[in-house]
């Protein structure tokens, strides 16, 4: 998170757009702990890949239905009142690298 | 009635099949009899106690297997899917279709994306399974009562269910799906469990018939009479013991030095208690993940010197830090990589930060000075000769003995008689060679099937670099998953490899089945694998042209 996260307004909907971090993309540990946020934010907010369908962020099913891979530009919104912490929150959390050392123990 | 799979390991039992159902009755599109809030009810109450069943299990399961139920139980309380199921609902349909309904739809968007999304779709199955099943009150993936050691049988198992698999009481897992190379298989080898897997029909085999499951032979014979339960109990006991700790050698004497994986010091213990002649692959990364710099020189002597010296003299091949891309340092800022299978990992993360890898070098030869000790160093990800070169000259100059490098990057093996001109050894990565070289990420489910060993692909390029051993007269190691599969083993010494390194639970099985084949034989069953058109080919091909059976 080197730089400030720009936040923009629009007809009282704010966004931000941010990269996904995370190597994995948001699909398994990531996207869970997307929506474990997503389900403590008041007000909702909501994801969308630019040219997408914005998708409700408490919605692991539709999160993933999205396919958010690493590198990808996710637009984070929400409306109403504190939607600027809410949003940048998500933000947040959808820039940073979400995955676990890689336990699984196979040989090389 | 006998059913043939293919069986993992040498292992041999007989007692009661208990199966696993993962397969709940479909629900019918019929219009509810009762009223809407019941049917909401019905829904909503199954749905809460999968989730709260999922939390509880994802609770004990810890690791990996507790984001994948943690994330199960988020399926079950997803507000988005309980919309479509209540619209269901209020059309009158019953709690059961609509769960079933809304679930899949679902279920065949997150499968049209592949790879690693197709793996949450069998997860998201799962849970509306659980959840019909709940509503309907018929059975679904409970793990068997222990009473007494059983035979699971199962369509396949997910990590999910191992995690809360109590071993102790499972004689062997049979499955009518997976592969040898996929979870279930994996899981049998690391525990030392008798397994035959891709067993078609034994779902129909009814709990509590006794059985006999053979994994040398990949079958099940049903209804064994009273002197085969007899013989196979007598070959059970024999089995309990792990007996036999001699050294690995082929029927005609040839040594097969027989060493273990190891990835800490609590590791090696174990690996010597199960006939260990050493350790074939250590690898150092421990030291690193956990921390947020780079270890220190004097940290890192005493960590290795302890692992020497609880080997006690024995070998020790060491594998320099392993990092990248693929598997990032806290310490070490790492671009992020489209591709990292293809990218900065391995030898390729150090030639940014080079003292790193001296640091380690100079400690790992410090304490193969301070220890009585056989102490012998690799690094991964070498591509060809003047990368060998050049870690073999930096290794040196920290003062290591004896230099080598891994080869899993197809490059390297096909330059293997270069690479011998500048290392004392190499040692054959087989899982990352086996991905390079069918272009099948290891991380991605969709192409598992193509990581087999037995592809004569890479069994040829094996072959290349057991070629370049055999006239450098330098030695040739394995230690990939492939070592630990015992006929895939003799392949492989007929290859020109010439010693094994695997889980230690491993150990006993590959011992008993390169005893029974010379060198010559196991020279003419390679000549097979190669010649086979696939790895299930080469597999079978080798099976039937075995001189005598492998136990």
């Amino acid at each position: 998170m080197e730089t400030e996260m720009e936040l923009k307004e629009e007809a009282g909907v704010i966004s931000a757009e941010v990269v996904v971090g995370s190597k994995s993309g948001l699909h398994a540990r990531p996207a869970a702990m997307v929506v474990a946020l997503a389900g403590t934010l008041d007000p909702a907010v909501t994801l969308r890949k630019p040219d997408g369908m914005a998708v409700n962020a408490r919605s692991i099913v539709k999160v993933l239905s999205q396919n958010f891979c690493h590198g990808d530009v996710v637009v984070v919104e929400s409306s109403g009142d504190g939607a600027e912490d809410s949003v940048r929150e998500m933000a947040e959390l959808v820039a940073r690298e979400l995955d676990d050392e890689d336990s699984v123990e196979t040989s090389d | 009635m006998k059913y043939q799979g293919l069986g993992v390991g040498l292992g041999i039992v007989v007692g009661p099949v208990r199966r696993m159902f993962s397969v709940v009755p479909e629900p019918t599109d019929a219009i509810s009899t009762v009223s809407l809030e019941v049917e909401r009810g019905r829904a909503k109450s199954a749905l809460e106690a999968v989730a709260l069943e999922l939390e509880s299990r994802a609770e004990q399961a810890g690791g990996e297997a507790h984001d994948v139920l943690a994330a199960q139980a988020m399926m079950a309380r997803d507000p988005d899917v309980w919309g479509d199921i209540d619209a269901l609902l209020v059309q009158r349909k019953t709690a059961e279709w609509a769960v079933f309904h809304a679930f899949s739809s679902f279920v065949s968007m997150l499968k049209a994306l592949g790879g690693t999304q197709s793996e949450r779709a069998t997860d998201l199955v799962d849970v509306s399974r659980r959840t019909v099943a709940a509503i309907m009150d018929v059975p679904y993936g409970e793990l068997p009562e222990c009473d007494e050691p059983y035979v699971l049988v199962a369509e396949d198992l997910a990590p999910a269910d191992t995690a809360m698999l109590d071993l102790s009481c499972v004689l062997a897992l049979v499955t009518s799906g997976g592969s040898p190379t996929a979870h279930t298989a994996i899981l049998a080898r690391a525990k030392g469990l008798v397994a035959v897997v891709s067993a078609e029909g034994v779902l129909d085999i009814p709990d509590g018939e006794i059985v006999v499951v053979d994994a040398a032979e990949g079958t099940i014979e049903c209804a064994p009479d009273a002197a085969r339960i007899a013989e196979v109990r007598e070959r059970m006991n024999e089995v309990d013991d792990e007996g036999d700790l001699s050294e690995g050698r082929l029927s005609d004497g040839t040594a097969v030095p027989l060493l273990a994986n190891v990835g800490s010091l609590s590791n090696v213990e174990n690996a010597i208690a199960k006939g260990a002649q050493g350790v074939g692959l250590l690898r150092t990364e421990f030291l690193f993940f956990e921390e947020h710099e780079a270890p220190t020189v004097e940290a890192q002597t005493a960590s290795y010197s302890a692992i020497l010296t609880a080997l006690d003299g024995r070998k020790a091949v060491a594998r320099t830090l392993d990092a990248g891309a693929d598997k990032p340092l806290a310490f070490l800022p790492m671009d992020k990589e489209e591709n990292p299978a293809l990218g900065v990992r391995g030898i390729r993360t150090v030639h940014k930060h080079e003292q790193l890898l001296r640091d380690q070098l100079t400690a790992l030869a410090a304490s193969a000075q301070a220890v009585p000790s056989d102490l012998w160093v690799m690094a991964p990800m070498i591509a060809d000769a003047s990368e060998a070169r050049e870690f073999a000259a930096m290794a040196r100059d920290c003062g290591v003995k004896t230099v080598g490098v891994m080869i899993e990057v197809p490059s390297c093996a096909i330059v293997a008689d270069q690479v011998f001109d500048v290392v004392d050894f190499v040692s054959i990565g087989t899982n990352d060679l086996t991905q390079y070289a069918l272009a099948a990420d290891r991380q991605n489910g969709a192409v598992a099937t193509y990581q087999d060993p037995w592809h004569p692909a890479v069994l040829r390029l094996i072959k290349m670099v057991g070629d370049a051993a055999t006239a450098s007269g330098k030695p040739l190691s394995v230690c990939g998953e492939a070592a630990s599969d015992p006929l895939l083993a003799v392949v492989l010494v007929g290859l020109g490899v010439t010693s094994l390194s695997m889980v230690p639970n491993a150990l006993k099985d590959v011992r008993a089945t390169l005893a029974r084949y010379s060198l010559e034989e196991a020279r003419a069953l390679a000549a097979i694998a190669v010649n086979a058109i696939s790895a299930g080919d080469a597999r079978s091909d080798v099976r039937a042209a075995l001189p005598r059976p492998p136990r």
